[in-house]
């Protein structure tokens, strides 16, 4: 097993894209069950880190309610809001309904955080697995040798670029440079994990999830389509 | 690292030559980022706390920011209803003050100092992402074109050198003096530029046209695509306009 030094290290490889890390994983004869860990590990103190990131955002706003009903007086007092329902009345209820719909938008909610807490290692897992999954099949396709195990492997060491969403942990804190970073990191993994060159590297991490993306969203149109027809009487002759 | 961060402002070769061999070149070009990042976002953080300090402070200065920009709108436009749309603002301005007035007064569980400190230090330790974001889609998209012209260096190598650019924007730091603030940011752009252009000479041992080229090449083909697809949407929209007379 693992121990957490090893994840931490394997973790801060993948930040800083280090060779030596991706070669580790490589030829690890437990590098899956090391990435499955490392992905684990870092999606629950991302989890962790928003969480006590939003509750700092929650106890520096106002309560929801009282900002609602301040927002919906402010709002009614506005000379254009009161020439606006002279004209249309329908519209008062309607600004007042979408006021009051708009409580979870407004302030951040740390239930919503805490819930996050337990699935971002999950959705981590999932994402690392699908995205991994894509990229092997492509990377095979573009001539690569490397087997599922070393691609997954390999590709675990993006996770660490997630370890820069950690400043999350500050209330109102922006994270950026992940998704690159990440990309970067994977193109790495790619080339190490099935020896590819640089340019079949890169196609091996740009066509398949865009080839996925467009498959997943001609059928989900297809499927819209399809709803649309069913449920609207007289399209469908 | 204070040597690194001069090596980069005085463009020396030899300290880029003995980053671009060190094995841990993207470690020591992340934590230029860092120290970089950190006294923007600090010195801003600051600015920003100072001119909010306090909420009649904070509408102050959100009054005089709105205040500038419908001026901006109604010198710029040339739309004949603006006389109308100038009336409602007008009308409206002071109650809507009083609206964002109401809800700084609002009670939190923390007290007000509390949250200014965070934001503080969200904008401390944001800047450097902020940066780090920008240098690596600038160093991936001149380490393609790089290779296409004969470039020997790699992604770690091109990554740890194009950090440096990142050192001319400690200038970024002056950017809260009224008045100099786009001068500064102008200068700190050039002068990155300059840095990237010779970071990306010497990680992929390229003479500097070609450096130049490389740096230059996707962003002018952007322009270019954006240009393009500017004119077709006008001519589509004229074709469309042509087709439907009102």
């Amino acid at each position: 097993m693992a121990s957490i030094t090893t994840i931490l290290q394997l973790s801060l490889g993948g930040l800083l894209l280090d060779q030596r890390a991706f070669h580790a994983q490589r030829d690890a004869p437990d590098g899956l069950r090391r990435g499955a860990l490392l992905v684990a590990f870092v999606g629950l103190l991302v989890g962790i880190a928003a969480w006590i990131g939003n509750l700092g955002e929650y106890l520096t706003q106002p309560n929801p309610n009282q900002l609602l009903e301040t927002l919906l007086r402010g709002v009614v007092q506005l000379p254009l809001y009161q020439e606006l329902v002279a004209e249309s009345p329908d519209l008062g209820s309607a600004v007042e309904q979408s006021i009051g719909q708009s409580n979870g938008l407004l302030v951040s909610n740390p239930l919503q955080g805490l819930l996050g807490l337990f699935f971002a290692p999950l959705v981590a897992l999932l994402v690392w697995f699908i995205f991994g999954s894509i990229v092997h099949v492509t990377a095979r396709i573009l001539g690569g040798e490397g087997s599922f195990n070393q691609t997954l492997a390999c590709t675990a060491l993006a996770s660490g670029a997630n370890l820069l969403a950690l400043v999350q942990l500050i209330p109102y804190a922006q994270v950026a440079a992940t998704t690159t970073l990440g990309l970067i990191a994977t193109y790495l993994a790619v080339r190490e994990s099935h020896r590819l060159s640089s340019w079949r590297s890169f196609g091996a991490i740009t066509l398949g999830p865009v080839l996925f993306t467009l498959l997943i969203g001609g059928l989900f149109c297809c499927v819209l389509f399809l709803a649309v027809n069913s449920t609207v009487p007289g399209v469908v002759r | 690292m204070i040597e690194l961060f001069n090596g980069a402002l005085t463009l020396n070769r030899q300290l880029m030559l003995g980053l671009r061999e060190a094995p841990d070149t993207i470690q020591r070009g992340f934590l230029l980022i860092l120290l970089v990042g950190v006294l923007v976002g600090g010195v801003n953080g600051i600015s920003n706390l100072l001119s909010t300090a306090t909420p009649e402070q904070a509408l102050e200065n959100f009054r005089r920011e709105l205040e500038t920009q419908i001026d901006q709108l109604v010198l710029t436009s040339n739309d004949p209803n603006m006389a109308e749309v100038t009336r409602v603002i007008n009308e409206n301005k002071e109650p809507f003050f009083a609206l964002i007035n109401d809800i700084q007064l609002l009670p939190t569980a923390l007290p007000r100092p509390a949250g200014q400190l965070f934001q503080l230090l969200a904008t401390t330790i944001s800047s450097p992402l902020s940066y780090l974001s920008s240098m690596l889609l600038a160093a991936v998209a001149t380490h393609i074109v790089a290779r296409r012209l004969n470039g020997q260096g790699s992604l770690q190598q091109m990554i740890g050198l194009s950090s440096l650019s990142v050192a001319p924007h400690a200038l970024d730091a002056l950017a809260f003096i009224p008045g100099l603030g786009g001068t500064i940011t102008l200068i700190a752009w050039a002068w990155g530029l300059v840095v990237l252009i010779v970071a990306t000479s010497i990680a992929h041992r390229i003479d500097s046209s070609r450096a130049t080229m490389a740096v230059l090449f996707i962003p002018l083909l952007m322009v270019v695509l954006i240009g393009l697809a500017c004119c077709l949407l006008l001519v589509f929209a004229g074709v469309l306009a042509g087709a439907n007379p009102v």
